[in-house]
């Protein structure tokens, strides 16, 4: 037990803190092994059902114990060489979009060996740290606003190149998240959907697939086997889950029927499974994750600390309530993991590597004074 | 310090009632789909992946006064390669692997795109075949039903002719014919869920109504009476 304590004391500096601290941490790990038992449940029917399963098992054990090294590093460490770690993490985001491979009609992932790397993905904590950094330097209003806007179009550009406009979308929504939290006016947000509408146009003048996607979306009865197929087939396996689900083992539609049961729409094929009785617990699990998160911002001790901590808790809100929005058909398919939970390494990895510098940020291992950017001027 | 972090408390407030509220959005459409709506769309379902097939009733033997076997019938089970896929050299890849099991498979085109490879497979090749018919959808294992006949002219004449007709054999020609509703049975009826490649989803084989085997037609002459005549 006196490890645990120490490992504790270490990530949160304080008691207050500790047990958020645990909470999550615990949390996390839950969610990670109800993911794998998702992940099973949905290749279970495969040549071989525990190559899946096999693989994120080792993702998970292998990202918990990265998060908690995280955790470890001392915040001034990240927060000090913020601009290095940009580059670090920006430069792939360009790299793959040459020597990248394609996967789904995206070209968004090295290949060493037999393992695939999202850069877009691992760099998900470091673009909220940058946008938290380099925010805090500009001036609070338009100035502000239109500079993180132009980090974020940075960040956002090359991923919408590959294309994947889910993982943008996430990008986008942790650009109005840090924003807002840094004292960012409404109005100046307001900017925000009238140009994602806008560049939708756009985009949706040269990729025709996009348009017909959003055609299948409202009416999926236009081209039941064409753009359709995909909304149909999340509404017919959450009607085969019913209140309390077919059992386990038994998700054939998921199996059978519905694309990426393992990854992108792994939310559906656990419904089948488990019914609403089984998924909705799933839902408030996330809240409780992200409540504690909002606890644990609040006992942080500068403003650029609290606003990072939240962020991190948030973005991985959204991205959960997107991946679920478009499972429940709430959205039109964006092609988005549900993290902690979907089959994929670098997208647990980057939410638990986000997590483990979180706690770092909540711990209070350093001075008031130390903290080179303090958005309590603002 | 104290208004920075009642207004971060505020803002983080706000933004955690988004959150919430999206989160009960998605929980509502969540339970229309799961539990509101659930009959609706199961049927609609059902309609793309839930055939109806009925299945052979064994069809009577006829045999001659001394009961020797004159006709009877056999099944069998033969691999294809049904494949939209024009590319040969994935055709080349699949009868690979396969003559990595049956080395005596060969790829012989029966219509456009649909390939025989094997006929007449043994139960041990079949399962041994599992897991490249998981692999390769496109393979697919189909089974007959022939009609036996001893091998001497007269008798074959003499007992007749059967076709395949809603999924039963039909006497057409001779004692086949005369006997018919003897000989036939009522074939069965089965309904099972079909993956996105039309091949059955493993554990959905459902039997409506069984299938009743046709009865023996014991004949008054003998082979060598038939052969005389």
């Amino acid at each position: 037990m006196k490890i645990f304590d120490k490992y504790f004391a270490a990530v949160s500096g304080e008691s207050s803190v500790f047990p958020l601290a645990m909470l999550i941490q615990g949390l996390l790990f839950l969610l990670g092994l109800w993911g794998c038992l998702a992940i099973y449940n949905a290749t279970m029917y495969a040549v071989s059902p525990f190559y899946f399963v096999g693989r994120q098992l080792l993702w998970l054990v292998f990202g918990m114990g990265v998060m908690m090294l995280c955790a470890r590093v001392p915040f001034s460490v990240y927060r000090d060489n913020v601009e290095i770690l940009t580059v670090l993490f920006y430069i792939p985001l360009l790299a793959v979009l040459i020597f990248g491979v394609r996967i789904n009609g995206m070209k968004g992932w090295f290949m060493i060996g037999n393992i695939f790397i999202q850069p877009s993905e691992l760099a998900k904590g470091f673009f909220i740290l940058s946008l938290c950094h380099f925010g805090g330097k500009f001036r609070p209003g338009m100035q502000r606003f239109a500079g993180m806007g132009l980090i974020t179009l940075l960040w956002v550009l090359p991923i919408a190149l590959q294309p994947d406009f889910g993982t943008a979308l996430v990008y986008i929504a942790g650009f109005i998240i840090v924003y807002w939290l840094m004292n960012g006016s409404v109005w100046h947000l307001l900017l925000v959907p009238a140009t994602l509408f806008s560049a939708a146009g756009w985009i949706i003048n040269f990729n025709p697939y996009l348009f017909n996607r959003i055609l299948g979306y409202l009416n999926p009865e236009l081209d039941p086997l064409g753009f359709g197929w995909h909304i149909r087939q999340f509404q017919f396996t959450m009607a085969r889950g019913g209140l309390w689900g077919m059992k386990w083992g038994k998700a054939l539609w998921a199996n059978s029927y519905l694309p990426l049961a393992h990854s992108d729409s792994v939310f559906a094929s656990l419904t089948e499974s488990l019914g609403f009785a089984g998924t909705f617990p799933l839902i408030l699990v996330m809240g409780i994750l992200v409540f504690a998160v909002f606890r644990l911002a609040l006992k942080s001790e500068t403003n650029f600390r609290k606003v990072f901590v939240l962020s991190i808790g948030l973005i991985f809100a959204v991205q959960a309530l997107i991946h679920i929005s478009v499972n429940v058909t709430l959205m039109p398919a964006t092609g988005i993991t549900l993290p902690v939970l979907s089959y994929g390494g670098s997208s647990l990895l980057s939410t638990l590597i986000a997590f483990g510098i979180m706690l770092s940020a909540a711990g209070r291992h350093e001075t008031l004074s130390s903290s080179k950017v303090n958005y309590n001027q603002d | 310090m104290e208004n920075s972090t009642d207004n971060f408390k505020l803002r983080a407030v706000r933004l955690l009632w988004c959150i919430l509220i999206w989160a009960v959005l998605a929980s509502c459409w969540l339970f229309y789909y799961s539990v509101f709506a659930r009959q609706k769309y199961i049927e609609l379902g059902n309609k793309i992946a839930v055939r109806q097939g009925t299945y052979y009733a064994g069809r009577g033997r006829i045999l001659d006064k001394n009961d020797r076997v004159l006709a009877w019938s056999e099944k069998y089970f033969d691999l294809y390669l049904i494949s939209l896929e024009e590319d040969p050299n994935i055709r080349s890849m699949i009868l690979r692997k396969v003559t990595e099991i049956m080395p005596e498979a060969a790829l012989h085109r029966v219509k456009d795109s649909v390939f025989m490879l094997k006929r007449e497979m043994s139960p041990e090749k079949i399962i041994a075949l599992e897991p490249l018919l998981t692999k390769f959808p496109d393979l697919k294992i189909l089974s007959r039903t022939e009609r036996k006949v001893v091998d001497y002219a007269e008798v074959r004449n003499y007992i007749g002719r059967v076709e395949f007709k809603d999924g039963n054999q039909h006497g057409v020609s001779g004692i086949e014919k005369d006997y018919d509703s003897v000989l036939s049975g009522i074939g069965g009826i089965y309904e099972v869920m079909l993956d996105r490649h039309k091949n059955w989803v493993q554990g959905t084989w459902l039997l409506k109504r069984k299938a009743v085997s046709g009865n023996d037609v014991k004949l008054d002459v003998s082979i060598e009476d038939i052969k005389r005549n």
